[in-house]
C-alpha cells in the first residue's frame, strides 16, 4: 500500500502492527513453555509463565492506548479505519489466548503434584495447529492476506477433530484405571483451554477477514470466497 | 430511487481542456449529497453546471444532461434566472451585498416578485432568517449593515438569502471554509435541519464534514467521477483505490 | 548572525531616512512655489484708490477721462504700484509728490478689489478681472461634463461587464490606456480638426473647447471608471447571479452603487484636470483676448488657466499681480474639487467584509 502523506500516521500505525507482532510472539512462546513444562514437569518453568502473563496483559493495554489516540487524532477512515478496529480486537483475542497459556501452565502445576502420566504425550501434538493458526492469522493480519484468513479459520474445525480424539483417549484412560482420573481432569482442563485458543485463533481471522473485505464475517460468505480459494 | 437531480453523461469542456469526462450522478431528493476530491478535480465545475453559474465562464462547451425533476436545465427553452430561481447558491466566502441584513434576504423575492405587500416581504424575511437560525441574533437590528455580523452570521445569512426564494436545491461550495469549528459546527447543523425540505449538494474539502453531514458521497478525480455511493459505506469501504487513499490521505 | 541582522536594521533605517528627506524636500519646494505665488498674488485682491476730484487725470486709470466712476476711483496702474511697493516706475517725481501730498490728506487708500471678480480681461491690469474667463471655464467644463461623462462610464461599463473578450476589444482597450497618456496639445490639435475645419463651430467658443477637453478626459475616465468597476468584488456579482438576478440587475443593483464613489472620484478629478489644461485650448485659438464675458456655448470665450498665460505674457507691472491672483482662485477651486472627490469617496465608500 501506498504510504501516507503524513509519515508520522505511518509509523503510528506501524507501531500498532508491531505491538501485535510482539504480542503473538510472546504468546506462542508463552504456549511452548507451558506444554513444555507439563512434558518435563518443570515448575520453575510454569512459574514463570503464570508471571510472564502480566506483560502481555500490558501489551493489551499499550495497543488500546495507541488505537484510542490514532482515532483520535488521525479520524483514520476505510482501510486505516478497519485496520485500528481489527487491532483492537485481535489483541483482545491475543490476551485471552495468553491467558490460557497461563491456565495450561497452572494445570501443569496440578500435575507436577501427581505422579507421571504417559497420556501428557498428546499435548504437544494437539497444541501444533493452534500454534499454527495465530502465527498464520497475525501473518495474515500484518500482511492483509484475505486467503491466508480463510485457511486459519478452516484450520479451526481440524483442531476441533483432534481434540475429540484426544478426550476419547483420556476417557479411555479413565475408565481403565480410576487412579488416572485425576491426571486425566487436569489433561482434560489443560485440552479444553488448547481447544479454545484454536477458536480464538478462528476469531483472529474473522477479524482480518472484516479488515479486508470491510463485511462482518459470515461463514456463507466464507463459503463463496473459498470456493474462489 | 427518484433523484431530485439526475446529471447523466456530463462532459464538460473549457476551451479545448476538457474539465468533466462522462459523469453520471444522480442527486437523491431530501439528502445531502458531498462531492470530495482534489482541487481542480472538477466538483467546483460540476457543482457550478448544476445552476448554470458556468454559463459566464467564456469558451464553455457542455455535452450531457442534467434533468432537474426530469426536464434538462441546458435546454434552450429553460430560462436561467427562473432556474437559479430553484436551484439556489452559497459560496466559499460569505458574501452578503453591502446592505442591510433585511435587504440582503428580501433581494431575492424582491428581484423574482414572490410577495404581494410589504407585511408578507416582511414574513418571507423573518421566516428565512429563522430557519437559517439567525432570526434570534439580528431580529433586533434588521436595518444594520449585513457586513458587520461575524462571519459564521454573514455565511447563514447567505443561506437565508438563499432559502428566500424558496428554491427547491441549495447548492454549497466549501460554505464553512473560510469560518471557525463552532461557526462550522452551526452551519452543519443548518445543514442537516434544511434537509428535510430542500436538496443539498456540499464541496467540501473537510472529509469529515463530508462524513458527518451527507448521506451520499461522490468521489472526483481528475474530471472523472470515482465513486459515489453511500456516505458511511464510502468511508469505511470505498470501492476503489483511488478513492481509498484519498480519504485514508495517502494522494500520492 | 547578530552582524548580520543588524546591517539589515541599519539598512533599513536609511531607507527610511532617505525617504523622509524626499518629502521634506518635496515639501521645501511646494512652500517656495506657495509662498512665491501667495505673495505676489495677495495683492492683486486690493487696489488703490483716488478720489477722483482731487487728482490729475493722468494718475487715474485710462478709463475715468470717459467714464465717471465715482467718489473713489481706481488709480493707474503705476500709481497703484507706486502706493503698494514705493516702486516709481514711470511715474515722474511730481507724480511721486502729489501722490504724497494724497497720502496725507488720505485721498488716497487701498481698499478690497472687488472689479478683479467681477470685471473681464481688460489692457489695462488696474480695471482687469477673471470674471469672463471664470464663466468660459464654467460653460467649457459643463460641455466637457456633459460629453466625456455619460461617453465614458458608457464605455467603461461596456468594456468592463460586457465586451467578449477578443482581439478587438483587446486593441481597443490598449488604445485607450495609450490615449490617457497622450499629451494633451494632440487632442487640441484633434479639436481642431474635427469641431472647427470639419464641423466648423466658432472657433473660440466654450463649446469647442468643451468638446475638446472632453475627448480629452475620455480615456481617464474610462480607464479610472473601468479600475473602480474592476475593484467590485467578483464573489458580489456571484451572489447576486446565484440568486437568479440578470446581468443588467447585477449591473444596476450591485456593481454601479458599489463602484459609485470611484467613478465619482475619478471623473472629479479628470474634471479638475480639464479646469487646468492650457495647451489644447491654445491649439483651438481659445487664447483670443476677450474683453465681454460670453452669454452662450457659441460666444467667444476664453478660460481661467489661458487667462493666466496671457496676463504672464503682458508687460505691465500691475499684471505680475493678476496672475498671481489668478493662480490662487484656480488652485483655490481645484483644491476644492480635490476635497469634493475626496469627500465622496470617505462618505461613500462600501465596505465589503470580504
Amino acid at each position: 500500500m501506498i504510504q501516507h502523506i503524513v509519515k508520522a500516521y505511518d509509523e503510528e500505525l506501524k507501531k500498532l502492527h508491531d505491538l501485535i507482532r510482539y504480542m503473538g510472539e510472546l504468546t506462542l512462546s508463552q504456549i511452548n513453555k507451558a506444554i513444555q513444562s507439563i512434558v518435563d514437569r518443570d515448575a520453575e518453568l510454569a512459574r514463570e509463565v503464570i508471571s510472564e502473563d502480566q506483560k502481555i496483559n500490558l501489551l493489551e493495554i499499550r495497543v488500546d492506548e495507541l488505537a484510542t489516540r490514532i482515532l483520535a487524532l488521525r479520524q483514520p477512515v476505510a482501510s486505516d479505519l478497519r485496520t485500528v478496529i481489527a487491532s483492537l480486537k485481535i489483541s483482545n483475542q491475543v490476551e485471552r489466548i495468553a491467558d490460557y497459556a497461563a491456565n495450561i501452565a497452572k494445570f501443569s502445576l496440578n500435575l507436577q503434584k501427581l505422579p507421571s502420566f504417559e497420556e501428557v504425550e498428546g499435548l504437544p501434538i494437539l497444541i501444533e495447529i493452534p500454534k499454527q493458526m495465530i502465527e498464520s492469522a497475525l501473518i495474515a493480519f500484518e500482511k492483509a492476506d484475505l486467503n491466508l484468513a480463510i485457511k486459519v479459520w478452516h484450520m479451526d474445525s481440524e483442531v476441533d477433530k483432534l481434540y475429540k480424539a484426544y478426550l476419547q483417549n483420556l476417557f479411555a484412560a479413565m475408565i481403565a484405571d480410576p487412579k488416572n482420573v485425576n491426571p486425566c481432569t487436569q489433561l482434560l482442563f489443560a485440552a479444553k483451554n488448547i481447544e479454545r485458543i484454536g477458536d480464538q485463533s478462528q476469531n483472529i481471522a474473522e477479524a482480518v477477514y472484516t479488515m479486508i473485505t470491510g463485511k462482518p464475517f459470515q461463514e456463507s460468505d466464507l463459503a463463496k470466497n473459498g470456493s474462489k480459494i | 430511487m427518484a433523484f431530485k437531480i439526475d446529471v447523466q453523461n456530463l462532459n464538460l469542456f473549457y476551451g479545448e481542456k476538457q474539465a468533466l469526462f462522462n459523469v453520471s450522478l444522480g442527486l437523491p431528493a431530501s439528502q445531502t449529497t458531498a462531492l470530495i476530491g482534489p482541487s481542480g478535480c472538477g466538483k467546483s465545475s460540476f457543482l457550478r453546471c448544476l445552476n448554470r453559474m458556468n454559463d459566464v465562464v467564456p469558451n464553455l462547451h457542455l455535452e450531457g444532461k442534467v434533468l432537474l425533476d426530469g426536464k434538462d436545465i441546458y435546454d434552450p427553452s429553460v430560462d436561467v434566472v427562473d432556474l437559479r430561481s430553484h436551484v439556489g447558491m452559497v459560496f466559499q466566502k460569505p458574501n452578503p451585498f453591502p446592505r442591510s441584513i433585511y435587504e440582503n434576504v428580501a433581494y431575492g423575492p424582491r428581484i423574482h416578485r414572490l410577495f404581494k405587500d410589504k407585511s408578507a416581504l416582511d414574513q418571507i424575511v423573518e421566516k428565512s432568517l429563522t430557519r437559517a437560525g439567525l432570526w434570534d441574533e439580528v431580529k433586533d437590528r434588521l436595518q444594520q449593515a449585513a457586513t458587520r455580523l461575524s462571519g459564521g452570521q454573514q455565511q447563514r445569512l447567505c443561506i437565508a438569502r438563499a432559502i428566500a426564494v424558496n428554491p427547491k436545491v441549495i447548492l454549497m461550495d466549501e460554505p464553512c471554509s473560510a469560518l471557525d469549528p463552532i461557526a462550522t459546527a452551526k452551519i452543519e447543523e443548518l445543514i442537516d435541519e434544511l434537509r428535510e425540505k430542500f436538496t443539498l449538494v456540499i464541496v467540501t474539502h473537510n472529509l469529515q464534514q463530508a462524513a458527518r453531514i451527507s448521506q451520499k458521497t461522490a468521489f472526483f478525480h481528475s474530471g472523472y467521477l470515482v465513486e459515489a455511493g453511500e456516505t458511511g459505506e464510502l468511508f469505511t469501504t470505498p470501492k476503489d483505490e483511488r478513492t481509498q487513499g484519498y480519504i485514508t490521505g495517502r494522494y500520492g | 548572525m547578530t552582524s548580520n541582522l543588524r546591517k539589515r536594521h541599519r539598512q533599513e533605517k536609511w531607507f527610511q531616512r532617505m525617504g523622509l528627506f524626499s518629502l521634506c524636500l518635496a515639501l521645501l519646494f511646494l512652500g517656495i512655489i506657495f509662498g512665491k505665488i501667495l505673495i505676489t498674488g495677495l495683492p492683486a485682491f486690493f487696489k488703490t484708490e483716488i478720489e477722483a476730484k482731487s487728482a490729475p487725470q493722468h494718475l487715474l486709470n485710462p478709463y475715468a477721462q470717459y467714464v465717471d466712476q465715482g467718489k473713489w476711483t481706481a488709480a493707474s496702474d503705476a500709481v497703484d504700484m507706486y502706493y503698494k511697493n514705493g516702486y516709481p516706475g514711470t511715474l515722474s517725481p511730481q507724480d511721486s509728490q502729489s501722490i504724497e501730498a494724497l497720502k496725507s490728506q488720505n485721498k488716497i487708500r487701498l481698499s478690497f478689489n472687488g472689479a478683479f471678480f467681477t470685471h473681464s480681461d481688460s489692457s489695462a491690469p488696474e480695471m482687469a478681472g477673471i470674471w469672463g474667463a471664470l464663466l468660459g471655464s464654467l460653460l467649457t467644463l459643463l460641455i466637457t461634463f456633459l460629453t466625456a461623462f455619460p461617453i465614458g462610464i458608457g464605455a467603461a461599463i461596456y468594456l468592463e461587464e460586457f465586451a467578449p473578450k477578443n482581439s478587438h476589444i483587446y486593441w481597443i482597450e490598449a488604445t485607450i490606456n495609450n490615449l490617457a497618456a497622450v499629451p494633451s496639445i494632440l487632442f487640441g490639435l484633434l479639436g481642431l480638426l474635427a469641431f472647427i475645419h470639419f464641423i466648423g463651430l466658432p472657433r473660440p467658443s466654450a463649446l469647442v473647447g468643451g468638446l475638446t477637453l472632453g475627448l480629452m478626459s475620455l480615456p481617464v475616465i474610462v480607464v479610472t471608471t473601468r479600475a473602480s468597476l474592476s475593484a467590485v468584488p467578483f464573489a458580489l456579482k456571484e451572489a447576486a447571479l446565484g440568486l437568479g438576478a440578470t446581468p443588467l440587475q447585477v449591473l444596476f443593483h450591485h456593481v454601479i452603487p458599489s463602484a459609485l464613489p470611484g467613478i465619482t472620484t475619478g471623473v472629479i478629478l479628470s474634471l479638475a484636470r480639464a479646469l487646468g489644461e492650457t495647451a489644447p485650448l491654445l491649439m483651438i485659438g481659445m487664447v483670443a483676448f476677450i474683453a465681454t464675458p460670453p452669454s452662450s456655448f457659441l460666444d467667444p470665450a476664453t478660460v481661467l488657466p489661458v487667462q493666466i498665460f496671457n496676463w504672464s505674457r503682458s508687460p505691465e507691472m500691475g499684471f505680475v499681480e493678476n496672475t498671481s491672483g489668478a493662480i490662487l482662485v484656480l488652485l483655490l477651486i481645484l483644491g476644492l474639487l480635490n476635497g469634493l472627490a475626496l469627500f465622496i469617496r470617505k462618505k461613500f465608500e462600501t465596505h465589503h467584509g470580504f
